[in-house]
């Protein structure tokens, strides 16, 4: 095989890859972060809800599927008639809600991870047949990807859900689905730009195949703005299961859920405020961190996705 | 040059015309320098009309493109209601038997074999399709399974309410957005652009389904101002509006706020401040308007995520539009009666996302040329 420098004919310098580029980006990047007070209160609070997540066991006090009638709907303990072993009060049917927000943790951040995998993994993977070939190819998805844009996000949703039923593998594989067209348009159009430079064009010269040429070349080149759109849509994510178990046609109501949460404190608001405020909170602040930190990565990785 | 008109020779004066053969296209060409259409025929010949020939003057130039790109965006938004129609006759297809979804669960097998064999459903499906959309086009869904009406009628019915909810929410979000927007970008990291950050920031972080629930704890329950639920006065639409129209606003405003910054630092922003022009009419005679362009794209963008939302809003505020419909009919499982709000809900934003792009092609010339 001959020495790629020979075949393009130059000093191999200039077709150099420009992951050395990103590279800089990040190290650029994490210099930032001490200066963003704003970006590491984000990365705070969501290493506050993964530990939550992780030691759930550890930190709930009860468990937070286990009822209690008599003591249905108590107050939070600094509020009348609360008590110091409810901190923040009890659901309709006496269990715990700091219990079930520490698990809730769970559910939430499982969905906003995976669900953003499915999409991300999709809509990246179209995205990049779309960009790299053209053509028809192109079309397709591109058509597919308007219709899909037609539907209003929730919608469609729950259509779906209300079709194949509630679950957690139902609702994962429906958000991943409904959520690909972000990537998808973002990849191609940088892949667009990516597929005419030099390194791309040497590497087919010496015969690469499609595949590899996308693997190795064109995919470590996109991998930033992937990043940063999963870190924003994590909170999307989160949000609308949330919003889908609301409604009844999320995540089955064994499993502890701030949505669920919320949706069980709606028929008690006269009078029990507390039982949907605590999970709406917890839901606020791990979304606004999310979106800090996705902020962050943007303005720091990809100022051009703001547009 | 007049470039009044193809056969006039006059038209081929001293500019320097630069011509570029398009592959599609070889009679036509572009003058670089005086925008004027001329046919490479003309001019190889020197004078006289030909076939194919376009108009030279500029501004029926922009006219034909105009025309051009607007079919073309009409035919893409019929493809993309062609695609709606697909997804929604597909989606009671995606467990495999619809008439098992359709039925009452205690329904018998020998009642599912006869209603699936009414129904169709036992043809190939590119046939169940091509009727589907047929009745679809006629403005017939089938009758609501649980209500025995027209499902179309049903949603039809309800629309007033859902547009009337949608439209105070865009209203309450552009005049929060708008004003927010300006006076943070005009007053750079002060307390204002910092409290407007945040604000952006949080509205685009809350729940709506919470918000909601926490309007009417502390509006109607705690202070008793406002009604909690239900369609009535100009009080009734305040909380669902407000709700509604968070999300919205805090975009539209984060958006402003970064363009009219990007748009402060352009030249004739300099120029103007150097005339002497009062601040107040460099931003809102002249950094506003260019502002205002990709603000009016999303907004047209989120009427869609607004008739999304207002599923949830409706269900919390108890308000009787389309999406409280959906709802229902969800769990009612009336899926004629899902399908058909469905499809209009998504015509509806297929064709505001079609205006938009008119009324943008209209406010932006360059949108015409490129």
């Amino acid at each position: 095989m001959e020495p790629i420098k020979e075949v393009v004919g130059g000093d191999l310098t200039e077709v150099a890859h420009p992951l050395s580029e990103q590279g800089v980006l990040w190290k650029r990047g994490r210099r930032n972060l001490w200066r963003n007070k704003a970006a590491l209160l984000g990365f705070v609070i969501l290493a506050g809800v993964l530990a939550t997540a992780l030691l759930a066991p550890l930190l709930a006090p009860y468990d937070p599927n286990q009822q209690a009638l008599a003591q249905r709907l108590l107050p939070p303990a600094w509020a009348p008639g609360g008590k110091p072993s409810h901190i923040l009060g009890t659901d309709h049917l006496g269990r715990d809600i700091l219990s079930r927000i520490i698990y809730g943790s769970r559910i939430s951040l499982l969905v906003g991870i995976t669900t953003v995998a499915v999409a991300g993994t999709l809509g990246s993977f179209l995205g990049l047949l779309s960009g790299y070939y053209g053509g028809w190819v192109d079309d397709v998805i591109m058509r597919v990807a308007d219709v899909q844009l037609a539907f209003p996000f929730v919608l469609l949703a729950l259509a779906v859900m209300a079709v194949v039923g509630p679950g957690l593998k139902n609702i994962i594989v429906v958000l991943g689905i409904t959520g690909w067209v972000e990537y998808g348009r973002v990849v191609r159009a940088e892949v667009l730009s990516l597929r005419s430079r030099e390194y791309v064009e040497a590497a087919k010269a010496i015969g690469n195949r499609d595949a590899v040429i996308i693997w190795r070349h064109v995919l470590p080149n996109v991998a930033t703005s992937i990043i940063v759109i999963a870190t924003l849509q994590m909170g999307r994510m989160i949000i609308s299961e949330s919003a889908l178990t609301f409604l009844g046609l999320g995540i089955e109501p064994t499993i502890p859920t701030w949505g669920g949460m919320l949706n069980d404190g709606r028929n008690y608001m006269n009078n029990q405020w507390w039982v949907s405020t605590f999970p709406g909170l917890a839901l606020l602040f791990t979304v606004l961190a999310s979106n800090l930190v996705g902020d962050w990565l943007r303005d720091t990785l990809d100022p051009t996705l703001k547009e | 040059m007049s470039g009044r008109g193809p056969a006039d020779k006059s038209s081929f004066g001293p500019a320097r015309i630069v011509l570029e053969a398009s592959a599609g296209h070889p009679g036509v060409k572009r003058c670089t320098r005086r925008r004027t259409c001329v046919d490479l025929t003309l001019f190889q010949r020197g004078l006289g009309s030909g076939p194919g020939q376009i108009p030279a003057d500029p501004g029926e130039k922009g006219s034909c493109l105009l025309k051009r790109y607007l079919w073309r965006r009409l035919g893409h938004s019929i493809l993309v209601i062609l695609g709606v129609s697909a997804v929604v006759f597909f989606v009671i297809h995606l467990t495999g038997d619809p008439a098992a979804l359709l039925l009452p669960m205690d329904a018998s097998p020998e009642e599912v074999a006869r209603f699936r064999e009414a129904m169709g459903f036992n043809d190939p499906l590119y046939r169940q399709y091509w009727y589907f959309l047929k009745k679809a086009l006629r403005g017939d869904f089938g009758l609501s399974l649980r209500h025995q009406q027209p499902s179309l009628a049903m949603v039809v019915e309800r629309m007033p309410a859902t547009l009337e909810l949608t439209l105070a929410a865009l209203l309450v979000a552009l005049l929060v957005a708008i004003p927010l927007g300006v006076a943070s970008a005009s007053r750079r990291y002060s307390l204002l652009d910092n409290v407007a950050s945040v604000l952006g920031l949080l509205g685009q972080s809350m729940p709506v389904y919470w918000q909601g629930i926490m309007l009417i704890l502390i509006f109607s329950v705690s202070l008793r101002w406002l009604p909690a639920s239900g369609r009535g006065g100009f009080d009734h639409l305040i909380l669902p509006a407000i709700t509604l129209g968070t999300y919205s606003a805090a975009t539209v405003m984060r958006l402003l706020r970064s363009g009219l910054l990007e748009i402060l630092k352009q030249d004739y922003v300099r120029t103007a401040r150097s005339k002497g022009l009062n601040e107040r009419v460099v931003i809102y005679k002249h950094a506003l308007r260019n502002a205002l362009l990709p603000v009016l794209t999303v907004v047209g963008l989120q009427f869609g995520s607004l008739l999304g939302g207002a599923v949830i809003t409706e269900t919390v505020f108890a308000w009787p539009g389309v999406g409280r419909l959906i709802f229902q009919a969800i769990n009612n499982r009336d899926f004629p009666l899902v399908q058909a709000a469905v499809f209009i809900l998504a015509l509806i934003i297929v064709t505001v996302n079609f205006l938009t792009d008119i009324l943008y092609t209209y406010l932006d010339p360059r949108v015409r040329y490129s």
